[in-house]
């Protein structure tokens, strides 16, 4: 099986300290692969770069064969919407619109998302969705952060953190939730994360640390979301 | 797409006094234009179009002219202005909502797309205002047709609006808004997104910029360096106040000095002027005896050249003050005549081409150049006159000794000559300056709203600024009173101190001002200023500072009784 995202001798310098020290890993499609690592030891960087939201200083990333870090803002910007979703920790929901809204707007093309209904259905969020976001409760926030990353089916779904801002039994549901999206709509999942419990769900976990690739393991064995136990 | 515009848009419209206040300073920009315009355009055409004009057509069509001058002045500074706010009000939008972009660039929106919201947003606001201020200019005009009317016993006059003022009017200020939101969202799209992610949403500013406003504040005596320091920290906002204080006093100022210098004018041209009667011959005639009640003069046309241009100007001589006629000084002091190589000029002279006592100065009479040296400046000179000894113009003529050309008298006293009486002299006088003048002082009033809304906009955004502090301040236990004085009070002394500082170069800047218009319109406004006016715009600043304070405390407190700080905190 040929990988969907490849990094390549990836290096960041930020105010002339590197951050990333040349970085290569290639994400399988369909797995659901946790990066971990202590603050600072460059993860979220490595998600932004994968993601697109942040260039390297040096390297190069691939979606199958094409270069993102080659593309064009408008070609990235195109990537983003039909290819890609980011969940964000501070969920980034948008204020003015109700959760419908809220979803909808990470639709590319009315007729290539999921049924909006089935979906809110799925994340317990179908009686929330006139409301507004300072209406929701931080889960219930994060639930639709994962709608509106997911309605347009993409191929990989990057999470920075999501649950980070949330307690043990939204945290739970959280994970589960993507597990269950990755299964059903067949996402690849990469996830950003320093709890050692979310890890354990994981298919593959890569540990980075000082701005390289420390550990990188595959899970024999990954627990369900509900088996975590919440230090 | 209608989703993105639906969220940036009611974004935008939180800030619904801030762009009210934008969409005043829009209308009133386009106002001074329009109600200009709308009085100009028609009846110029229409004058034009005419093969000869009478004397006062000819008088009614400068007006016209200097009015058009005058009003794309006003247009040209008040787009400047509002591009400025226009500039502050999106720099600070962005700024908070640099998470809210960067999650829609997250989603994959083009930065065009998000950037079109914004100047299509700007551009709605520039062309609504920019009708509001054609639809009051419209009916403004009025006043200036009738006074057209009035003054130049002009009928017939029309209120048209010719398309390419339309344009200038609502177009070209709106173009520039859009160039202003355009430049505003540049950070936006050149930052990358994840660092958008992590940027401060907050107004506060670099760090070198903040260690020098730390320096600054430890400068300040006494208690409040805090306050001093988190002032200091906003330039942008500071940058604000500073230019709204000085726009405020510059149109305040101006709007004084054109108000007044009608009259000055007026003033001028009636002190030492004891005469009832001026009396004009073709011809020099030679004075066989002294005549009773009269003084004698010679009067022709001549240039005075300064390194850059010639100035025409009215050359009279007199032999000696007399009871009516005396040259004299501003404060009223009777001035000697010029004796042989002497010239008396105008203050018009000294204030628009910077000519003073003592100045050697080339006139040019027919042909004959002699140099003179400037020996006083009458203030109850003729308009566009120069006084030189009788001798000296005899001489440039080629006249013999006592020639005349006219008589100032108390008496008609001549059935040859031409007669002006003080009565038509007089009326002559207001007919030039009365419209003129209510063009510029009711561009000026709204030059002083406008000073005023900048000024409301600058104390607004300051305030705005500091609101996540201060229901943290009040979390903490302070009294809002102790809040107020921390945080908002200190703006009140930066004002005072902008004020005192501004004032001397708003006093230049509406002394460069005046002396552009008078070379471009052609009639003479000369600077007026007193300390009654600096007053005024003292207490005014004070009441604008008063206004913005209590709506701003109003605010404030409804957000702390709405216990509405988690919601805020988190929106911020």
């Amino acid at each position: 099986m040929e990988a969907i995202l490849k990094a390549e001798k990836i290096e960041k310098i930020f105010k002339q300290e590197k951050i990333l020290k040349g970085i290569s890993l290639e994400i399988m499609p369909n797995s659901f692969t946790v990066l971990l690592g202590p603050s600072g030891s460059g993860k979220t960087t490595l998600l932004n770069i994968l993601s697109g939201l942040l260039k390297p200083s040096s390297g190069k990333v691939y979606y199958k064969d094409k270069a993102i870090t080659e593309f064009s803002k408008n070609q990235l910007a195109d990537w983003k919407r039909k290819n890609v979703s980011n969940i964000f920790q501070s969920y980034l929901l948008l204020n003015n619109l109700t959760v419908r809204e809220n979803i909808e707007i990470g639709m590319f093309s009315p007729d290539n998302g999921l049924p909006l209904d089935e979906l809110s259905h799925l994340l317990e969020i179908h009686h929330l969705l006139d409301k507004f976001p300072s209406e929701l409760s931080g889960g219930q926030q994060q639930r639709v952060a994962i709608a509106r990353a997911v309605i347009k089916k993409p191929d990989i779904l990057f999470c920075d953190e999501a649950t980070g801002a949330l307690d043990e039994n939204n945290s739970k549901k959280v994970v589960a939730l993507l597990h269950h999206l990755k299964q059903s709509l067949g996402l690849t999942v990469i996830f950003v994360t320093h709890n050692l419990q979310i890890a354990e769900t994981a298919d593959r976990v890569i540990t980075i640390k000082d701005g390289l690739i420390h550990q990188d393991k595959i899970n024999q064995n990954p627990i369900s979301a509900y088996e975590m136990i919440w230090g | 797409m209608k989703l993105l515009y639906k969220q940036m848009t009611k974004e935008l419209s939180k800030n619904y006094l801030s762009l009210v206040l934008i969409l005043l300073l829009v209308s009133f920009t386009s106002f001074i234009y329009f109600f200009v315009h709308f009085s100009v355009d028609g009846n110029i055409a229409a004058l034009q179009s005419l093969p000869s004009l009478k004397e006062n057509e000819h008088l009614y069509l400068n007006a016209l002219h200097s009015n058009a001058i005058l009003a794309r002045n006003m247009l040209t500074g008040s787009v400047i202005l509002t591009s400025f706010v226009f500039y502050i009000f999106y720099h600070r939008f962005m700024k908070k909502n640099y998470k809210s972009l960067a999650c829609l660039k997250a989603l994959g929106f083009k930065d065009s797309v998000i950037s079109s919201l914004f100047w299509a947003f700007t551009f709605i606001l520039s062309v609504l205002g920019g009708l509001l201020g054609l639809i009051a200019g419209y009916f403004a005009s009025d006043l200036l047709l009738k006074s057209g009317m009035k003054s130049y016993q002009m009928s017939g006059l029309v209120k048209r609006i010719h398309i390419s003022s339309f344009f200038i009017g609502i177009f070209i200020p709106a173009f520039f808004f859009c160039i202003i939101s355009y430049l505003t969202y540049l950070p936006v799209a050149t930052k990358e997104t994840a660092l958008l992610l992590s940027s401060q949403t907050d107004t506060s500013t670099n760090p070198f910029l903040l260690a020098a406003a730390n320096k600054l504040a430890n400068f300040y005596p006494g208690k409040n360096k805090l306050s001093v320091r988190l002032a200091l920290r906003k330039p942008l906002a500071l940058i604000l106040i500073i230019l709204a204080v000085t726009a405020f006093s510059v149109m305040f100022l101006l709007a004084y000095s054109l108000h007044l210098s009608s009259e000055k004018i007026y003033q001028s041209q009636i002190l030492g002027h004891h005469y009832l009667y001026d009396n004009l011959f073709d011809k020099p005639r030679l004075l066989e005896k002294p005549l009773p009640n009269s003084m004698p003069y010679l009067n022709t046309s001549g240039n005075i050249m300064t390194a850059k241009q010639a100035i025409q100007q009215e050359v009279i001589a007199f032999k000696n003050n007399s009871p009516l006629f005396e040259l004299m000084d501003d404060k009223g002091n009777m001035l000697p005549g010029p004796t042989s190589g002497e010239i008396v000029i105008s203050p018009a002279l000294r204030d628009l081409y910077d000519i003073k006592e003592g100045h050697q100065i080339e006139l040019y009479i027919h042909n004959h150049c002699k140099t003179f040296t400037v020996s006083a400046i009458a203030f109850n000179a003729k308009l566009n006159s120069v006084y030189i000894h009788p001798s000296d113009l005899e001489e440039m003529l080629s006249l013999p000794p006592h020639s005349y050309t006219g008589i100032w008298s108390i008496e008609n006293i001549s059935d040859t000559a031409k007669v002006i009486s003080r009565y038509e002299k007089m009326d002559e006088l207001e007919k030039n300056f009365v419209s003129n003048r209510i063009s510029a002082v009711i561009n000026q009033l709204v030059g002083c709203l406008i000073g005023s809304i900048l000024l409301f906009l600058a104390l607004l955004l300051n305030f705005q600024d500091n609101t996540k502090d201060i229901l943290i301040l009040d979390l903490m236990g302070y009294q809002s009173g102790a809040i107020r004085k921390m945080l908002l009070d200190i703006y009140k002394p930066v004002i005072y101190f902008i004020f005192s500082l501004g004032l001397w170069p708003s006093m230049q800047i509406v002394r460069f001002i005046l002396k552009s218009l008078s070379l471009q319109i052609g009639d003479y406004m000369p600077f007026q200023s007193n300390i009654f006016v600096i007053g005024g715009i003292f207490l005014l600043l004070n009441f604008i500072y008063f206004i913005v304070q209590w709506t701003f405390n109003l605010g404030i407190n409804k957000i702390i009784k709405s216990d509405a700080l988690y919601q805020y905190s988190n929106n911020e």
